[in-house]
């Protein structure tokens, strides 16, 4: 009977892994930039189709394509923060910038139905050379591909953390974060660095995207699904926050697996968002960050 | 002053165009269009007052739309409550329901206040799917939730006759309108132009901030409580999918936006011009284009708000008082060099 | 070495300074005096770029640098070490001191430069892995001028440095603070404490609601009946 929880609680690990790699990106812009990207689901989307097409015309090993889909997205990222979202923040420096939140709510509408338009609404699967395969650990059954990219996703999570920590640019997107005008005053150019922040949160999608590949399902609508799922994750761990979202990712990850074991999936589901209503009414800053943040 | 006497003039012809307009048809998918656009119209001014005037984005604020409509279906259906107090109560829960989560997040950035309408659109949509029981009562489940038809009644709000719905609809846009023209003329609606440009500052000012938004927040939701009740005497059905799904919240937020959020008219305004595209979009295109409606819209929202952030209508009318202006300084006698004209009034960025 | 005439800031409709003029010449300290409100931080931000100014101009070095975004400024010696210390708080001592350094210029002298802030400063040096957020006020301000050093600054400009400490730690600041100009840093000093700043400075402005009121040496300054009636409560 245990080993049914176990399998649960592993699976929930593999797939949360995953989904903290989604959201991270979007954690950090929330901190950098003040700004959640509505359409960050769908942009997941548009790179999950990349990577179908790379899989499926071009007979690309999925994990392979990660590059093709960290690139091209990243350059998307970066070339709509330059040109779209670096206008209207510094439209709204006195305050929150609630027009890049509805300009890419409008985002979102627009790639979700220009892949309707183009795909059509049907749900589309790959067959990889991982797909199905396993490992046995005794009595459990670990999804080979599950695993792979719950690994790349770790890698990737952790590297962005290394980057945010140790480099020069990573400083001072840390330095942006907390405060704004203080970072343009140490010479750092924050438009730039808010091209790269985007950038780097889209590539991350992109990476992503190319891991769900072998076990997921492609259709239009699994943007919306993926953004909410990012915004649980964003709020859980607390925004601008790596480890938190990573522990955010794991969280979800596990609560929808065993919880499917417990009671069935929906409501497993239904727990993720009751969750995080609670956290956004009385936790907002998130489960790790207590402290109000400190003045300088 | 005088601004005013043209706006009404304008007003009363809008007025009496819209009260003729379903008199001129007798084609019932035309009458449809005209109500819809008229419900649409209402549900957008009532999202401006929250959303416009008091700058809290609630991206999903569809769900009180839902809420309302689902409450009235469910008091009609097996409580055989009139549609006319049940979406009251619908407009009261929903209110109600706003403040609890208004209340925990309105200290916080606008952007939490989003996503916890969409956590509640979410919550209520997978809640009402899985459990078509409740209390005894059936919701429906994802099938959706019919109303029964028990003939024309006034106090059932069934009609054959699909002018009434309009004239109702007419009728609650007239409200939402006069809520929204009050919040802009008394105390609130000026403070609540100072919360939207700086939160910070209206607050030194001793402008109880919390308290203001609150009560627009309230205002709003009742009425798209209530005009969720209506959705649902109309329809005669409701689903979670329309119901509890983005697009709704999308389409009402789409139109504040463009056609000005923080100006009365402008929303509805919006909604008249939009509708009816949306119509001829889905007649042209329906089947081989099916997103091509929903995409232009999202298109049309960014270009909106990086280009015109005022909102697509008062930019337009601002350009065309520009350009009375200029050509008012062309007269010979007396006036000034054309070009020299009102300078330096420029949008006031938000 | 910056000169500024007639400067004209408003913020929307309200209008911050009216014409503000100063001076200060390579290796003065000055000091920059005022209540509350009289415009001197928005003198610093517009110095610093963070306020376009409507009318006016700034020269720095003989050129203008109406044009330059703020996030040059630095490059070109002018650093602000800003009110209320403004550390980044979520980033360590030596964190916020290395980013102090961004400046590609001041990297290859970053290990050089840290090494004379902890000279200047010690108590970084024992602190140097705390979050800059749980320090005290005075290690705060102590911090703050390190970061600007760290940007090897020509002109360093200090907004209140002395606000919400205690005397005896004002002292310990103002007397690095002119250590800092006998290295050959030039000092503008924006502060509400006449005394301590007069007492280092050798000339000093007193703006008052976006205007020039006084101007002239310390000595000049420290005889003025007025100065002393309104600052100084004598």
């Amino acid at each position: 009977m245990a080993t049914i929880y176990l399998q649960a609680l592993i699976d929930g690990i593999l797939q949360g892994g995953v989904y903290a790699t989604i959201a991270v990106g979007l954690s950090l812009c929330f901190g950098v930039m003040g700004i959640i990207n509505w359409a960050h689901g769908e942009t997941l989307m548009v790179g999950m189709y990349i990577s179908y097409l790379c899989v499926q015309h071009l007979g690309m090993d999925p994990y392979l394509t990660i590059f093709i889909t960290a690139t091209v997205l990243f350059v998307f990222g970066f070339l709509l923060q330059k040109f779209v979202f670096n206008d209207l923040l510094k439209r709204e420096v006195a305050r929150e910038p609630l027009s890049v939140l509805l300009s890419t709510a409008g985002l979102s509408m627009v790639l979700w139905n220009c892949m309707t338009m183009i795909f059509g609404s049907f749900v589309m699967g790959v067959n990889t050379k991982y797909s199905g395969t396993t490992i046995r650990l005794n009595d459990l059954i670990i999804s080979r591909p599950r695993l792979i990219s719950f690994c790349i996703a770790l890698v990737v999570t952790g590297a962005l953390y290394l980057f945010l920590q140790k480099s020069e640019q990573g400083r001072a997107l840390r330095a942006t974060a907390q405060n704004r005008t203080v970072a343009r005053l140490m010479g750092i150019n924050i438009e730039l660095l808010f091209c790269l922040a985007f950038g780097l949160s889209l590539a991350l999608v992109g990476v992503s995207s190319a891991l769900l590949i072998p076990t997921f399902q492609i259709y239009p609508k699994v943007g919306a699904v993926f953004s909410n799922k990012s915004f649980i994750i964003v709020v859980l761990g607390g925004k601008g926050d790596v480890k938190g979202a990573l522990i955010g990712g794991l969280i979800i990850g596990i609560i929808e697996r065993v919880g499917a074991v417990l009671l069935n999936e929906s409501y497993a589901l239904e727990l993720t968002y009751v969750l995080f209503i609670i956290i956004l009414l009385f936790m907002p800053e998130g489960l790790f960050n207590r402290k109000s943040k400190m003045k300088g | 002053m005088k601004k005013l006497s043209k706006n009404n003039v304008w007003m009363l012809i809008a007025f009496a165009v819209a009260v003729i307009l379903p008199n001129t048809t007798k084609s019932s998918s035309v009458l449809q269009i005209m109500v819809v656009t008229m419900m649409y119209a209402f549900f957008t001014t009532a999202w401006n007052i929250s959303g416009g005037y008091a700058g809290q984005l609630g991206l999903g604020n569809g769900v009180y739309i839902g809420i309302g409509a689902y409450i009235t279906g469910i008091l009609f259906n097996e409580l055989h409550v009139s549609p006319w107090f049940g979406l009251l109560a619908g407009g009261v829960f929903a209110a109600i329901i706003s403040l609890g989560m208004g209340s925990f997040t309105f200290k916080l950035q606008g952007t939490y206040y989003s996503l916890a309408t969409v956590a509640l659109l979410a919550i209520l949509r997978i809640f009402l799917n899985e459990n078509r029981y409740i209390m005894g009562w059936d919701f429906g489940g994802p099938a959706g939730l019919k109303t029964k038809w028990l003939g024309v009644s006034f106090q059932n709000m069934q009609f054959m006759d699909k002018r009434i719905y309009y004239y109702i609809a007419l009728g609650f846009l007239m409200i939402s309108l006069l809520a929204c023209w009050h919040t802009s003329r008394s105390k609130s609606g000026y403070y609540f132009r100072a919360i939207d440009t700086n939160q910070e500052a209206a607050a030194s000012l001793g402008v109880n901030v919390m308290q203001y938004k609150l009560q627009a927040q309230f205002i709003s939701a009742l009425l798209m409580g209530m005009g969720g009740g209506f959705y649902v005497a109309f329809y005669q059905f409701i689903d979670t999918e329309t119901m509890f799904n983005f697009e709704l919240s999308f389409q009402t937020m789409l139109m504040a936006v463009i056609g000005g959020r923080a100006t009365v008219f402008g929303p509805a305004v919006a909604a008249c011009l939009l509708i009816p595209f949306n119509e001829l979009l889905r007649r042209y295109f329906g089947t081989a284009l099916p997103g091509l409606p929903m995409l232009l819209y999202g298109l049309i929202l960014m270009a909106t708000i990086q280009f015109m952030p005022q909102g697509v209508i008062p930019f337009i009318s601002e350009k065309l008082e520009r350009r009375k202006a200029g050509e008012r300084a062309r007269l010979p006698i007396n006036g000034p060099e054309p070009g020299a004209e009102t300078k330096g009034e420029a949008n006031t960025d938000e | 070495m910056l000169k500024i005439e007639n400067l004209h800031v408003k913020y929307g409709a309200f209008q911050a300074l009216r014409g503000i003029s100063l001076e200060v010449s390579e290796g003065e300290i000055v000091a920059l005096l005022g209540g509350n409100g009289a415009g001197k931080t928005t003198t610093i931000n517009t110095i610093s770029g963070l306020n376009a100014p409507s009318e006016g101009t700034i020269t720095f070095e003989g050129v203008s640098i109406a044009d330059i975004p703020v996030h040059k400024r630095p490059a070109l010696g002018i650093v602000q070490v800003p009110e209320g210390r403004k550390l980044f708080p979520q980033l360590t001592i030596m964190e916020n001191l290395t980013v102090g350094s961004y400046l590609k210029h001041t990297r290859e002298k970053r290990k050089e430069n840290l090494e004379m802030c902890f000279e200047i400063f010690p108590i970084l040096s024992e602190r140097k892995n705390q979050l800059a957020g749980s320090l005290s006020g005075g290690e705060q301000q102590m911090c703050a001028i390190a970061r600007g050093l760290m940007q090897q600054p020509k002109l360093l400009m200090l907004d209140e440095p002395s606000l919400g400490l205690a005397p005896v730690i004002v002292d310990a600041m103002f007397d690095v603070i002119t250590k800092i100009n006998a290295q050959g840093v030039t000092i503008l000093l924006v502060e509400q404490n006449v005394i301590a700043s007069l007492d280092i400075a050798s000339r000093g402005y007193v703006i008052e609601t976006g205007e020039n009121v006084m101007s002239g040496t310390t000595e000049m300054l420290l005889n003025n009946e007025e100065l002393k009636r309104a600052y100084l409560g004598i």
